[in-house]
C-alpha cells in the first residue's frame, strides 16, 4: 500500500517536475500513465518495481523526458519479465537485474538459463554480470559464456571473475584481441581453456586439458 | 509433575533447537564469493528502500507543491487521477530474495563491512560537483564533493561490494564520466556513465 502511494506521488513529482520546466504536454501525461501502470503490473504480480523506481529517478536525474523514461522504464520492465520466465519458477532480484543487463547486450534465453542450471545452487547473477562485461569489452558471447561455464564448473570466487574482468581490460588496452586475452587469462587461471568459436555452451568439464601455460 | 506427552514435547523442542544450533556453527555451505554476493544483492535491496524513503520525501513535498500550484490556478493535475491497468499475465515466478530489511541483516552478521571509495574528478572550473549514481538512487544532493586545495573535486562514500553506475554532475547541468573507470554506454538518456565494480575486502 505504501509502495503504491509512494508510486504514485513519484509520479506526481515527475509532473511536478516537468511542470516547472515546461507545460505538461498530452504525451507527458500519457508517458506518466504508462509508467504508473508498469509499477503497478509488476507490484501485482510480486515483480521488483524498486527495480523501476531506480530507472525512473535515474530518467529524472538525468534530466530525461517523460515519454523517453516511459521508454526506458517499460524496456526493463520487459527485459526484467522476461529474466523472470526464463529462469522461473524461482529468481532473486540479483539475477532479475543482472540477467536484465544480460538480455540487452544481446545474450539469449537459453544462455541466461544454462548458465543459471549450472551455477545450481549459487547465486547466477556474478556470472550474468561477468558475461555482460566480457561481452562489453569486446569478447564474442561465445566465448564469454564459455568462460563462465567454464568458472562455474571451478567454482571460482566473485574477487576472481572481477579481477579477470580487469586483467582482460589491462590486455585489451595493451593490444591483444579481447578473446585471445580472455583465453590467455582464463589459461593462467583454470589451467586449461580450449579458445575457439562455439555453438552452445558446454556443459561443466568440457572443454579444458589443452593448457598453452602453466598456472602461476 | 509432568504432564502426559510433556516430555516428549520437551524433548523435540530440545532437538529441533539442537539441530538450529548445529546448523548455525557449522562452516557456511557458500565461498568467500557468495559472501560478497549476499552483500551485492543487499546492495540491490536496500537501495529501492532509500529510493522509496527519499521519493516519499520528495514527492510529498513535490505533490504540496502541485497541490498549491493547481488550487492557484483552480485546476487539477491531470497526473493525481487514477490510471486504468493493464491486465497482464502473472509470471510464474517467486523471489527467492527476502525484504531489503532481512537482507541488511544478514550482511551485518556476515560481518561484510562497506568499503570507503572516494571519487575524484579535476574539473577546475566547476563551482559544484555531485556524484550522482545508482548507489544514491540518482540524487542531485545526495553525495556533494569538495574541492581540495589541488583543485581536485573529491567525496568518499561507503560502499558495500557490488556493481554500480555512476556520472558527475558539473554545475548541476553537465554530465561526466569518470574517465578512470569503464564507461556505461547509456541507451535509455544518452549520458554516458561509468561502471563501479567493488569485491569484497581481502
Amino acid at each position: 500500500m505504501i509502495r503504491r502511494v509512494v508510486t504514485a506521488v513519484a509520479v506526481i513529482a515527475l509532473a511536478a517536475t516537468s511542470r516547472a520546466q515546461a507545460p505538461l504536454t498530452e504525451s507527458d501525461r500519457a508517458a506518466q500513465q504508462r509508467i504508473e501502470t508498469l509499477v503497478r503490473d509488476f507490484e501485482r504480480r510480486g515483480l521488483p518495481a524498486d527495480l523501476l523506481r531506480a530507472k525512473i529517478a535515474e530518467g529524472t536525474a538525468k534530466g530525461a523526458s517523460q515519454p523517453r523514461i516511459a521508454d526506458a522504464v517499460a524496456l526493463l520492465a520487459l527485459r526484467v519479465d522476461s529474466v523472470a520466465r526464463i529462469l522461473a519458477p524461482s529468481v532473486t532480484v540479483p539475477e532479475l537485474h543482472a540477467g536484465a543487463e544480460a538480455l540487452s547486450v544481446g545474450v539469449s534465453a537459453p544462455a541466461l538459463r544454462s548458465l543459471r542450471l549450472a551455477a545450481g545452487r549459487r547465486p547466477a547473477d556474478p556470472y550474468f554480470l561477468f558475461v555482460v562485461r566480457m561481452v562489453r569489452r569486446g569478447v564474442t558471447q561465445d566465448q564469454a559464456l564459455r568462460a563462465a561455464r567454464s568458472l562455474i564448473s571451478r567454482q571460482v570466487a566473485t574477487n576472481t571473475l572481477l579481477a579477470l574482468a580487469d586483467d582482460l581490460a589491462r590486455d585489451v588496452a595493451g593490444g591483444m584481441s579481447p578473446d585471445a586475452a580472455l583465453s590467455d587469462r582464463m589459461t593462467r587461471l583454470v589451467g586449461g581453456f580450449v579458445p575457439g568459436a562455439v555453438s552452445g555452451i558446454e556443459p561443466p568439464g568440457v572443454g579444458g586439458g589443452q593448457s598453452t601455460r602453466s598456472k602461476p | 509433575m509432568t504432564e502426559p506427552g510433556h516430555d516428549s514435547e520437551a524433548h523435540m523442542i530440545e532437538t529441533r533447537l539442537a539441530s538450529a544450533l548445529a546448523a548455525m556453527r557449522a562452516p557456511p555451505v557458500i565461498d568467500r564469493g557468495a559472501a560478497a554476493r549476499i552483500a551485492a544483492q543487499a546492495v540491490l535491496a536496500n537501495a529501492p528502500s532509500r529510493s522509496a524513503n527519499r521519493w516519499g520525501m520528495r514527492a510529498a513535498a513535490a505533490l504540496a507543491v502541485v497541490t498549491l500550484g493547481a488550487l492557484a490556478m483552480g485546476t487539477r493535475n491531470p497526473a493525481g487521477t487514477s490510471t486504468r491497468t493493464v491486465p497482464v499475465a502473472a509470471a510464474p515466478v517467486m523471489l527467492q530474495s527476502a525484504p531489503s530489511a532481512a537482507s541488511t541483516r544478514l550482511v551485518a552478521r556476515s560481518g561484510i563491512a562497506a568499503r570507503p571509495i572516494m571519487f575524484e574528478l579535476d574539473a577546475p572550473g566547476a563551482r559544484t560537483v555531485q556524484v550522482i549514481g545508482d548507489f544514491n538512487d540518482w540524487s542531485r544532493n545526495a553525495s556533494s564533493m569538495q574541492r581540495g586545495t589541488d583543485g581536485r573535486w573529491r567525496v568518499t562514500t561507503l560502499l558495500p561490494p557490488g556493481r554500480y553506475v555512476y556520472a558527475f554532475l558539473i554545475d548541476g547541468e553537465r554530465f561526466q564520466r569518470d574517465l578512470r573507470r569503464d564507461p556505461i554506454e547509456d541507451r535509455d538518456f544518452g549520458v554516458t556513465g561509468s561502471e563501479l565494480v567493488i569485491g569484497e575486502a581481502p
